[in-house]
């Protein structure tokens, strides 16, 4: 099934974005060798060329590199990768802050209503995470 | 190239002509049991039975004339199919020379009229050998076949001239070869004139078809009585009866010469301008 | 290095129509090309011209620098929009003859796509149903190793799922060293694959650019841009 992806933004950088998440989430384990350009586009349904330029820009990032004989690898760089969670998390927050706000929650509220879903949800989101 | 373009005719058109050709020699025994019950019952009266057979006869014979004359047409009609009509984006996609396509199927096109000509000459003989009808004994004699060729061949003046007849014979079947052969390139021609046009492609090819064979036939008639007042003087009557009688068999020989070299020069002609026409005008739908 | 596709003022009139009007662009190996535009804006006629089965009014198109003839022939690959085999022939049939005349026909390819889609082979072109039958044309097309593939509406008459499997195959088979020409209307189930768009309009190309230039220079898709300049 082909990725998600909106066509009226640059798809390079949307499959960068996505290529990072699947990194950090652990989709892809630290060292771990990536699919060749072809299998990679055929699987997100984009353009091989496309997919190549999402790569290279990953590569600029630190996040994969390049063995010229064998291929590419994801880094095993425990700091960038751990930049990149740091970022994603980053964003998340601010959205769900964004939005809390936007319904009117002060800030104790927010802290109330974090801790009381936090361990009452604690089981379900562990078992999410073994699933992933 | 060539032989693979062949291959392929001839694929393609035993698809369509196998049943035709099981049907033709299916009939034509029928026939023969039909006949060979008939005179075997002939002291009783049944209607039936003769009507039976005179219909098998009639279909018989239809199929023995009509098969072997519109070959020619089916020839040219699938030529019109796979250059012109849908099937062309296959042919002329292939990496092959327009002129091994034309000269292809031309030439399995004249094997194929040929061998329907064949099957219906056998199946023919067969009939009249078997059935032993006294209409067709008389008249073709196949029974007294034979015993006329050995008298004729027995005859001295023959004996003396046995090379040029076997000469005649032979010219005389190259020509009706190359005679098919035209026939069918001439058809060809007329399509690759008529796809040049856009619409009403084939309105157009029997127009051509119609327009050029008057053209030939006048060029030709004009031809044929120059050569004639040329070879044999302006009074043509007696030197011409003079020289059939003093050299009939060389006569005869350069008849059946002279009408394959113009079939042949006239078939390489519509090879010629189809070829030329194909590569640089075509014009698919 | 030569360009595959080189086409230099190519005009085609029928009658006083002009199909094509002063046509110029080029296409590089190893692109997957888009050529857009509604009916009658010349596509169909810039193709059959690639194909050598229509002869331009004037100007030129050369393919690997050459004009289009038996050799450049062997080398594209052409799927029109209609079905143009043979109806009563096999699909055994059809891979033999394949076989006889390209010589870069891949059969054992053709058979393991033919196997993957379901499709008997021993059963005739004619007894297909039409999306059955757009498949085995398009499955001919690909299974050989061509430079150029022409792919004339190459989804239009087929279902969801195949769709998604006809344009992985063609992802999957991207060869660097060759180039796609897809025409088509479906335009949002294709622009993903696309490197380059092809805007045909009257006739005129009136938009030759990469697909992400085009996306990050009017914030749009491909098939937003294509309504906007085609629209009625």
């Amino acid at each position: 099934m082909a990725w998600k992806l909106n066509s009226s933004k640059p798809i390079y950088l949307q499959l960068i974005g996505i290529l990072k998440s699947q990194i950090v989430s652990g989709q892809y384990a630290p060292g771990e060798k990536l699919k060749s350009v072809r299998d990679l586009a055929a699987e997100a349904g984009v353009n091989p060329n496309t997919m190549q330029k999402a790569l290279a820009g990953l590569e600029d990032e630190g996040l994969i590199y390049t063995n010229r004989t064998s291929g590419r690898y994801v880094t095993e760089d425990e700091d960038i990768l751990q930049q990149i969670r740091s970022e994603n998390a980053g964003g998340l927050i601010l959205d769900f802050l964004k939005s809390m706000q936007n319904m009117g929650f002060t800030k104790d509220d927010i802290f109330q209503l974090l801790e009381h879903h936090m361990n009452t949800q604690i089981h379900s989101v562990s078992l999410n995470q073994e699933e992933d | 190239m060539l032989g693979k373009i062949m291959k392929h005719e001839f694929i393609f058109i035993k698809r369509i002509y196998f049943p035709v050709f099981i049907g033709t020699v299916g009939v034509t025994l029928f026939s023969i049991i039909l006949y060979k019950l008939n005179t075997f019952f002939v002291s009783k009266d049944l209607p039936i039975l003769s009507l039976a057979t005179g219909i098998i006869n009639g279909l018989m014979m239809s199929l023995l004339v009509l098969v072997p004359a519109l070959s020619v047409l089916f020839v040219i009609m699938m030529f019109y199919r796979t250059m012109v009509g849908r099937e062309g984006y296959l042919t002329h996609t292939l990496p092959i020379k327009k002129r091994d396509l034309v000269i292809g199927k031309n030439l399995s096109g004249m094997i194929f009229c040929l061998f329907t000509m064949v099957v219906s000459l056998i199946c023919f003989i067969l009939y009249c050998y078997l059935t032993d009808i006294k209409l067709y004994n008389e008249i073709f004699g196949f029974h007294q076949v034979f015993h006329h060729l050995s008298e004729f061949f027995k005859n001295p003046t023959v004996q003396e001239h046995l090379l040029e007849i076997l000469l005649a014979i032979l010219l005389v079947f190259a020509a009706f070869l190359v005679q098919i052969y035209f026939n069918i390139g001439y058809g060809y021609l007329c399509i690759s004139l008529g796809q040049l046009m856009n619409k009403h492609k084939i309105i157009y090819t029997i127009l051509f078809w119609i327009a050029i064979n008057i053209g030939i036939s006048t060029l030709s008639s004009i031809l044929i009585s120059m050569i004639s007042i040329l070879l044999l003087g302006t009074n043509f009557n007696e030197p011409l009866i003079d020289f059939i009688s003093k050299n009939s068999f060389y006569a005869f020989d350069l008849l059946a010469f002279a009408m394959l070299a113009i079939n042949a020069v006239l078939a390489f002609l519509c090879n010629f301008f189809s070829i030329r026409l194909l590569t640089n005008k075509l014009n698919l739908e | 290095m030569e360009p595959l596709v080189r086409c230099n003022h190519l005009t085609k009139y029928y009658g006083r129509f002009p199909a094509l009007n002063d046509v110029s662009f080029l296409i590089n190996p190893g692109r997957i090309v888009g050529l857009l535009g509604p009916n009658g804006s010349g596509k169909t006629t810039l193709i059959k011209i690639m194909n050598s089965l229509v002869t331009p009014t004037s100007g030129e198109i050369l393919i690997q620098g050459e004009k289009p003839d038996v050799r450049s022939k062997a080398r594209i690959s052409y799927l029109p929009d209609k079905l143009f085999f043979n109806e009563f022939m096999t699909v055994d049939e059809l891979m033999a003859y394949y076989e006889d005349f390209y010589v870069d026909f891949d059969g054992d390819r053709a058979f393991e796509l033919f196997k993957d889609l379901h499709i008997d082979t021993s059963s005739r072109i004619k007894s297909l149903s039409k999306g059955t039958q757009e498949k085995v044309q398009l499955i001919m097309i690909m299974s050989r190793e061509a430079k150029l593939y022409i792919l004339d509406e190459p989804i239009g008459g087929v279902d969801p799922a195949a769709r998604d499997y006809i344009l992985n195959t063609i992802i999957s088979n991207y060869n660097p060293e060759a180039s796609i020409i897809l025409s088509t209307h479906l335009i949002s189930d294709i622009e993903r694959i696309l490197d380059d768009c092809m805007f045909l309009k009257n006739g005129r190309l009136i938009l030759y650019n990469s697909a992400e230039a085009l996306r990050q220079e009017r914030g749009m898709s491909i098939d937003e841009i294509f309504r906007e300049v085609f629209r009625c």
